[in-house]
């Protein structure tokens, strides 16, 4: 099955998963015992926190344009983000 | 007294309110001592606020600790996700750890945590157990003993390939504590904390709080700071009841620990508690030593064998004494059955000794693992090194805005796989344990750990190599040897508690013991003759009359005799001698260890071993005089063709005299013994077995010539006649087929010149004529001639015309006419029924009598009947007759219980067809030695 597209509309399905920040890292599990932990970098948290209450990726990149010190490549690494999420099976697309 | 610094206490303290102030500096130096206490966080959080300060080392190493923390913490996190359709169908609620972290501290990284404690009632157990071990779970030991998880364990332990140690709980403390704290009550009263979302089930903070004070106090010994914060944070829990949580401990009676625990929390970390709890607190304002777990555990279970539910106790008792081969293998290592019983009991005894000595012990479950504290946090919390955490996870580059996922370690996590540890951590002390005693290939316990897994060899776990199995070890005969292994263990027991002090423990556990080898040796002597295959209920019922029949002796002694007999004086020597080699008195000093002093060293020596109980002591001598029964059914069957193998048995086993007298600390009991191992040995050897007849007739015969030397005369009189009279049939191999019978005869000679020796020395009888003994004899009538049981016996002569009536007055009187108390009535009884039987049976008699030449060991009882008539009937007490005839029946009912045969018809040629009588032969191939 060939993979969605990813585009600022796209809304995700966060698998179940444990979290934990780790100053401004966060560290993910989903799976326990069977699964390793992922690091998700930098402003990783924020995005989990967002995709997990239903933002799409727009609005996500909108919430974290709003903070000080946004990146100018915002849009694309929240987009390059969206999709390692979705490559590592953490969300899927909400179709 | 808490057995922690003050400045971890502050630390473990910091940010509540009340906490002692912290020192600023040292806690560099101090980190590894941080982090064992679980205080990692809270030193992380007190540098963030300035509380604390660290030189860029150790910060840096403090972050790895913190970090290394973290990544076990959401590891274990995850696995409750995973676990929340287990969690939820069980019922089970999670103790402390991701509780704890989530939902009573104000941020999760302050409590670290490294494994799972899940509670589950006893009986749901088993089912959590199947959950987990579906969930990819594997258990750390078999069970010791069926049934000790649900009703025993506080906890077992179980892991995943992945990493993940889960402590499944039955109960919150071990011990009969635990047992009134209800479990079902916790688990219906769970509330769901949420992890990322997903409610993971907890107990009440009342319940919690009590759970979390039993485990800082009674498993923790109070010496771990993250244990005592527990106990703050949940006290100060806003959801928290406190008068609820009063209640509950005084219900659940747990007072006196939780009030330590909240006292900890009040002197320690200097926290103000809400008004109940204070209260409670305040029930024991001074904090004493608290006894550390391993020391504890000793006492405990003998608290535990001695109380509560009977079922859980027998479990308990299986599971210390006889554990499951599984377990046992699982323990020791692939060896044979007995070795592996031999060591568990000889480490029993050794810990028993060490609780004796009150060194801290190690006897706290059936492993010898402590039963407090189950979580691994503590052994957990030492520090990580360079080494121990790979680089690539901890010091991975932080860009300021990165939007990717990563691997917390990019490369090592990559090669290690989904399914193995995640991150390096020092060993826990579950883990440790398991590793130690990883289960042996072939014990059949787990299947192998995947390649990098702990323990699959390729690593630092690897286990030891497999120890050589000794041929034929899995082949060992079951039943028998297994049960009487069983037997031994209950008498280890006994030894074992009795070393602890408590010496009643004998009355239930020596009968026990004596049943368990009964069904042993039905099982053993079935297997090898299949024609005795009902001999097991036999002997377990003559167990069982022996015992009712022991304490009946004992009642009559204490009720009829005002405790005024030679046990009560054996007892007291048996005391005493037991005091003093316990290193509690002086041994008492005695002559020579000879006739009566022998019985009391004896005496010494049971009491010593088993415990000082009069009532046991009677149960063991009266078992040993059964064994002595047994051994002239197995002398007689074996030796004489054609027996009534069960008339026999029936009645050297339930005979009324053979199973009274012989039934108390005394010599009689011993008599018994000695005089059914001489028989045994005579059976041999009139059947030409020489080397083992000597052999075990030296051994019976040691006995007699200790106790009674004159019956070791007229034993080894009677074997004598008996071999030289009779017709003894050479073996074809071996020493019998040459020389066996003159060397047998010359050695029986000598025995019989040593016997009758030591029997004048020890009458008295300087010089051996027959004028001389009636002498002594009379002189034994005006001993034996006193108190309420005197008779006149009618003159002593050894004059063959007195023999019939002296036979008569050995194995009847006193006839009826003659009775005058209760008991020589029952004895008048006995002997009149026994009369009866000889009539009924005269045919027996006569065949046996016939047959006597033929049939050597019915000339033994013969000759060994008559000696006894010509000797005892010398007594003139009806009560110490009885007790002696007691002695020689066996012999008496030798004679009954012979099959009888028709008289031979003669030929055609008047020839008589030579007899033909049953084997009693056992199958298979003799040795002939």
């Amino acid at each position: 099955m060939a993979a969605q597209p990813i585009d600022l509309s796209t809304r995700f399905t966060l698998v179940p998963a444990a979290t934990r920040r780790l100053g401004a890292d966060l560290l993910v599990n989903a799976g326990g015992a069977t699964a390793s932990v992922q690091r998700l970098l930098g402003t990783g948290p924020e995005l989990w926190w967002c995709f997990s209450r239903g933002y799409s990726v727009g609005e996500a990149v909108a919430h974290l344009a709003s903070r000080e010190g946004a990146p100018d490549d915002l849009e694309a690494n929240v987009l390059k983000f969206a999709n390692s999420l979705v490559a590592t099976h953490l969300a899927e697309v909400v179709a | 007294m808490i057995p922690i610094d003050t400045h971890i206490l502050a630390l473990a303290g910091a940010g509540l309110p009340g906490g002692r102030p912290l020192v600023r500096d040292e806690w560099g130096e101090r980190l590894d001592e941080v982090a064992t206490h679980g205080l990692a966080g809270i030193l992380g959080w007190a540098r963030s606020e300035g509380l604390a300060d660290l030189d860029e080392d150790s910060a840096h190493r403090l972050d790895l600790r913190l970090e290394s923390e973290a990544i076990r913490a959401v590891q274990l996190e995850g696995e409750l996700i995973r676990l929340e359709q287990i969690l939820a169908e069980l019922p089970a609620v999670v103790l402390k750890g991701a509780i704890l972290a989530h939902s009573a501290y104000p941020d999760p990284s302050l409590r670290p945590f490294t494994d799972l404690d899940i509670l589950v009632s006893g009986r749901h157990q088993h089912a959590a157990v199947r959950a987990l071990e579906a969930m990819g779970y594997q258990r750390t030991r078999p069970e010791p003993a069926p049934g000790y998880d649900a009703r025993v364990g506080k906890a077992l332990t179980l892991t995943h390939p992945g990493g993940v140690v889960v402590d499944l709980h039955r109960t919150l403390v071990a011990g009969n504590l635990g047992d009134s704290i209800d479990i079902e009550e916790i688990v219906a009263e769970r509330h769901a904390v949420l992890l990322d979302g997903v409610p993971v089930p907890g107990p009440s903070w009342e319940a919690h709080l009590v759970e979390v004070a039993l485990h800082a106090v009674l498993g923790d010994g109070l010496a771990r700071a993250l244990s005592i914060r527990d106990i703050a944070q949940v006290a100060l829990h806003p959801d928290l009841d406190a008068d609820r949580a009063v209640e509950l401990v005084d219900r659940w009676r747990a007072a006196e620990p939780v009030a330590h625990g909240l006292r900890a929390v009040i002197d320690g970390l200097g926290v103000a508690l809400p008004g109940p709890l204070d209260t409670l607190a305040g029930l024991h304002p001074a904090l004493t030593p608290v006894v550390p777990a391993s020391s504890r555990s000793a006492k405990r279970r003998v608290d535990e064998l001695l109380h509560g539910d009977v079922a859980r106790r027998l479990t308990l008792t299986r599971a210390l004494v006889a554990p499951t081969p599984a377990f046992m293998r699982w323990s020791y290592g692939q060896r044979a059955t007995p070795q592996l019983y031999g060591r568990r009991w000889i480490e029993l005894y050794r810990r028993a000794m060490e609780a004796r000595a009150k060194q801290p012990s190690r006897a706290d479950t059936p492993d010898g693992r402590p039963d407090g504290p189950t979580d691994s946090a503590r052994a957990a919390a030492a520090p990580p090194t360079d080494s121990s955490v790979p680089a690539q996870v901890m010091l991975a580059p932080r860009p300021p805005v990165e939007l990717v996922t990563r691997r917390p370690s990019a490369e090592a996590l990559a090669a290690v796989g989904p399914t193995t540890r995640l991150h390096p951590r020092p060993r826990s002390r579950q883990e440790r344990w398991s590793d130690k005693r990883a289960p042996r290939p072939g014990a059949g316990v787990a299947p192998p750990a995947p390649p990098g897994a702990p323990g699959d060899g390729s690593g630092t776990d690897a286990p030891p190599p497999p120890e050589p199995v000794a041929p034929g070890a899995a082949s060992l005969p079951e039943g028998g040897l297994r049960l009487a292994l069983v037997g031994v263990g209950v008498l280890f027991l006994t030894a074992l508690v009795a070393r602890l002090g408590i010496d009643f423990m004998g009355l239930v556990l020596v009968p026990a013991a004596g049943i368990v080898f009964a069904v042993a040796a039905g099982r053993t002597i079935a297997r090898r003759r299949p024609d005795e295959a009902w001999i097991g209920r036999f002997l377990v019922l003559g167990v069982v009359v022996k015992v009712v029949a022991s304490y009946v002796r004992y009642l009559t002694l204490v009720g009829s005799y005002d405790g005024q007999g030679d046990a009560i004086m054996y007892d007291e020597y048996g005391r005493k001698f037991a005091d003093a080699w316990m290193g509690n008195g002086i041994v008492p000093e005695l002559d020579n260890w000879r006739k009566t002093n022998f019985i009391r060293v004896f005496t010494g020596w049971v009491y010593f071993i088993f415990g000082s109980n009069v009532v046991a002591g009677f149960f063991i001598f009266g078992l040993l005089a059964l064994v002595g029964s047994y051994f002239w059914y197995r002398a007689s069957v074996d030796a004489v063709p054609g027996m009534n193998k069960k008339l026999y048995l029936g009645l050297v086993l339930f005979a009324p005299s053979i199973a009274f007298w012989p039934s108390s600390i005394g010599k009689e009991a011993l008599m018994q013994l000695g005089i059914g191992v001489a028989a045994l040995g005579t059976s041999y050897l009139v059947r030409q077995r020489l080397l083992i007849g000597l052999a075990i007739g030296l051994s019976g015969g040691w006995l007699l010539w200790v106790v009674r030397p004159h019956l070791l005369a007229l034993v080894t009189l009677a074997a004598g006649c008996a071999y030289v009279a009779g017709r003894i049939r050479g073996s074809k191999t071996g020493v019998g087929s040459f020389a066996g019978r003159p060397v047998g005869v010359l050695i029986i000679a000598l025995l019989m010149a040593f016997a009758v020796s030591q029997a004048t020395k020890s009458l008295g009888i300087s010089e051996l004529s027959l004028s001389a003994i009636e002498t002594e004899l009379d002189e034994v009538s005006a001993q034996t001639g006193q108190g309420g049981s005197k008779f006149d016996s009618g003159g002593n002569s050894l004059n063959p015309l007195n023999l019939p009536m002296g036979a008569v007055t050995v194995l009847f009187r006193p006839l009826p006419y003659e009775v005058r108390t209760p008991f020589e009535l029952l004895a008048s009884l006995e002997s009149m029924i026994l009369l009866v039987l000889i009539v009924k049976r005269f045919p027996s008699v006569r065949t046996a009598l016939r047959r006597a030449r033929g049939s050597p060991f019915l000339l033994y009882c013969i000759v060994l009947l008559i000696l006894y008539a010509a000797t005892f009937s010398s007594f003139a007490n009806f009560g110490i007759l009885a007790r002696q005839r007691s002695l020689v029946m066996p012999a008496l009912f030798v004679l009954i219980a012979v099959n009888p045969v028709a008289p031979r018809p003669k030929d055609q040629h008047g020839l008589s067809r030579p007899e033909v009588v049953p084997s009693s032969e056992p199958p298979g191939p003799r040795s002939s030695t």
